[in-house]
């Protein structure tokens, strides 16, 4: 292999003080990755000062020449399009097109937030005709994003890029195994006319790299995407630092499907629910609800078109070895529970998957809300099918979790589907689709699915707080 | 009006139609003319109201126009007070629903249960809703990039202002609430009003007008006539 990846701290590629790197593991063939760096709270330390240096010419530039920086940086993702998606492929085994729709999806957030750098920021009030009273919406200052391996550059882009709009400086640390699109996001910044320090990237362990950001003490905000327990180790430090968070961690979201829907189509969008990005979504359909007069036809459909999927080629492998034998222990709990595998179950025999870290692609039928497969995120490419009777019953089981990210119905009733999807506990309802979403709309969870939001103009809210601002006009 | 028509509280409300109230005064049309309104039941007529013209019409802008100079009382004061008036209207026209009702079911001749379950709390609810609305009128500050300063910082803000004299021109058919849809709105945002009713229904804005008379001043000027001049000129700010 090359030399290994190095920070981004300042404006250029900097080694860590203390020199420690970590071999990557391909994740396709099981043989050697991307050979990364592994900071430590002096990086941190290094790359927030850098930060917070920077901080106050960000905040003061010009918003239309901050704009101007986030398109040139969309523009680039654009250009550097193959290379990047090479890159992300490489690094998470998935599937090339998937790659490179995530990476357009990435240029996407810049591009979006880039023409909104001129939004009103705040309002002015009648408070008295002596008074001139307004809000302002200011920067936090320096932020931290933690992003997770499963679609790395899109997630960073998803934080990086209305932090940046709102005026902020970012510190961000990817995943070990997956940070090569964010360190190359980083320089594309810096070559488009970021000022040195107002994005910079510290690469390494969470338990190492993420807790100094969160505890270091000019960070003002953390974005953090991953698993529940992290997201409380996080929240548990800044409770203590009384440091705001946006949390986007799992789910296990209910897709209900009628009797009256379009079953065709229905299987369809159920298997590419679960299925997407072999499973590694936060916002993956895996708890599909079907009404029971249709569950013996709906179900052969989905296992149908289950079938066709084929790991290695539609279907990638696990992201690591430890995720990978998660879904097998997952597989195991499957049977100790009774559920019956409609289809999958088990790694592919096919030899030359046998180095990688594959899976199929697994319908469980047989299967209650109250089992371990229906409650807690796999995250990989299984679905459990669970039988309803009435429209009161979808709701309970869909809104029986712990989570809250996404639900999804399907049926030709319009009024049922507007009522079944605000009935949802979730941050987001699709109808007659499957994650049908876009820059523009705010994503985020309830409950254990975590808080604040991403996307959207509502982004910018999580990014900036709000100053009121009263001033005297006439008397005393 | 044949004596005898109405019973003696509607025939006193009826009578408040014979003026119209112009800058705190119940004055006739300057020409001193008048015209009849009917009853559509009957075809009787229920009362000889002013007949306004382009002379009225500048006389009642002008005294809305006053009302709202800068600094006085109107315009000085806060969007908190402003607040308050508009919900204390809604409060008249609540006590008052049954003799509103009884004055639009007369003049435009629709069952009067019409008025007491649908116009009337319909009109009480359009003003509660504006009642809360002046505290939140804003404008927005604005990040702006100003390429003949690079690297200054400027305060842009924009304010959301009053336009100033408001006309209301009313028809027939929800009388009271038409007038209310209009008044609402523009009272909340600081503006003054001229309303003109229907010439077949300008009786209950009227009462209206008189009950808001006798519990606090409403800088309203309200015609209430038919303006026969109207179609032909334009209302026009006074001369000064």
């Amino acid at each position: 292999m090359s030399a290994p990846l190095l920070h981004w701290i300042d404006g250029k590629a900097v080694p860590s003080a203390g020199g420690a790197t970590r071999a990557g593991t391909n994740p396709s063939t099981g043989g050697p990755g991307a050979e990364v760096s592994l900071g430590t709270a002096a990086d941190v330390d290094l790359a927030v000062r850098a930060a917070h240096g920077a901080a106050k010419g960000w905040r003061h530039t010009n918003s239309l020449d901050r704009g101007r920086v986030l398109a040139a940086i969309s523009r680039r993702l654009l250009a550097d399009l193959d290379e990047l998606a090479a890159m992300e492929s490489a690094d998470t085994g998935k599937p090339l097109a998937l790659s490179t729709a995530e990476i357009r999806g990435a240029a996407e957030y810049f591009e979006f937030y880039a023409a909104l750098v001129n939004l009103p920021v705040g309002e002015v009030l009648d408070i008295q005709p002596n008074l001139h009273v307004y809000t302002l919406r200011e920067p936090l200052g320096v932020v931290g994003v933690i992003t997770p391996w499963n679609l790395p550059l899109n997630q960073a882009a998803r934080a990086c890029a209305p932090a940046l709009a709102a005026g902020n400086t970012i510190v961000a640390k990817p995943a070990e195994s997956t940070s090569r699109t964010t360190v190359a996001l980083a320089r594309i910044g810096s070559e488009e006319g970021l000022p040195p320090g107002v994005f910079n990237v510290v690469l390494g362990q969470g338990s190492e790299v993420g807790t100094a950001i969160v505890r270091h003490p000019l960070v003002r905000k953390v974005a953090f995407t991953g698993s529940v327990p992290v997201g409380q180790e996080i929240g548990r430090i800044a409770a203590d630092r009384i440091l705001p968070l946006t949390l986007e961690l799992g789910g296990k979201s209910a897709n209900i499907v009628f009797a009256d829907a379009d079953l065709e189509f229905a299987a369809s969008e159920a298997v590419r629910a679960f299925t997407t990005n072999a499973g590694q979504v936060c916002s993956s359909g895996t708890r599909l609800l079907v009404q029971r007069e249709i569950q013996e036809r709906f179900t052969a459909a989905v296992v149908a078109a289950t079938r066709k999927l084929r790991p290695g080629h539609e279907v990638g492998p696990m992201i690591t070895r430890g995720q990978w034998e998660t879904v097998q222990r997952y597989f195991r709990i499957a049977a100790e529970e009774g559920a019956v595998a409609e289809v999958g179950g088990g790694v592919p025999l096919d030899s030359e998957l046998a180095a990688g870290f594959y899976v199929e692609p697994t319908v469980y039928s047989g299967v209650t809300n109250d089992m371990r497969i229906a409650r807690e995120e796999i995250f990989g490419p299984v679905v459990v099918i669970i039988p309803f009777e009435t429209e009161d019953e979808a709701v309970a089981l869909a809104n029986d979790s712990d989570f809250g990210l996404v639900g999804g119905v399907f049926t030709s009733d319009m009024s049922r589907a507007i009522r079944v999807a605000e009935s949802i506990e979730a941050g987001q309802v699709y109808i007659n689709s499957w994650s049908t979403q876009s820059v523009q709309m705010p994503f985020g969870g309830h409950k254990h699915s975590g808080y604040g939001r991403e996307k959207g103009i509502e982004a910018l809210n999580h990014y900036s707080h709000i100053k009121s601002i009263s001033m005297r006009l006439t008397g005393r | 009006m044949t004596d005898g028509q109405f019973a003696p509280t509607v025939h006193d409300d009826i009578e408040l139609a014979r003026k119209m109230l112009i800058g705190g005064e119940w004055v006739g049309a300057i020409s001193g003319k008048t015209f009849p309104v009917y009853d559509p039941a009957d075809g009787r007529v229920i009362v000889e109201v002013p007949a306004g013209d382009a002379a009225d019409v500048d006389r009642a802008v002008a005294a809305a126009r006053a009302a709202f100079a800068p600094g006085g009382p109107w315009r000085s004061m806060t969007p908190q007070a402003r607040g308050k008036l508009i919900w204390k209207l809604a409060d008249l026209v609540e006590q008052n629903a049954e003799r509103l009702s009884m004055l639009d079911s007369i003049d435009s001749g629709k069952p009067i249960n019409e008025m007491r379950f649908f116009d009337v709390p319909f009109s009480v609810d359009v003003l509660r809703y504006y009642a809360g609305w002046p505290t939140k009128i804003t404008g927005d500050t604005i990040p702006i990039s100003y390429p003949a300063a690079s690297g200054g910082r400027f305060h842009a803000y924009t304010l959301k202002e009053p336009v100033g004299v408001v006309g209301a021109i009313v028809p027939w058919n929800l009388p009271l609430l038409m007038a209310i849809k209009k008044l609402a709105p523009a009272l909340a945002t600081g503006c003054t009003v001229v309303i003109k009713p229907a010439k077949q229904t300008p009786i209950s804005i009227a009462l209206l007008a008189w009950r808001c008379e006798g519990s606090f001043t409403l800088n309203i000027a309200v015609i209430g006539s038919n303006i026969t001049g109207l179609k032909r000129t334009r209302i026009r700010p006074p001369t000064a």
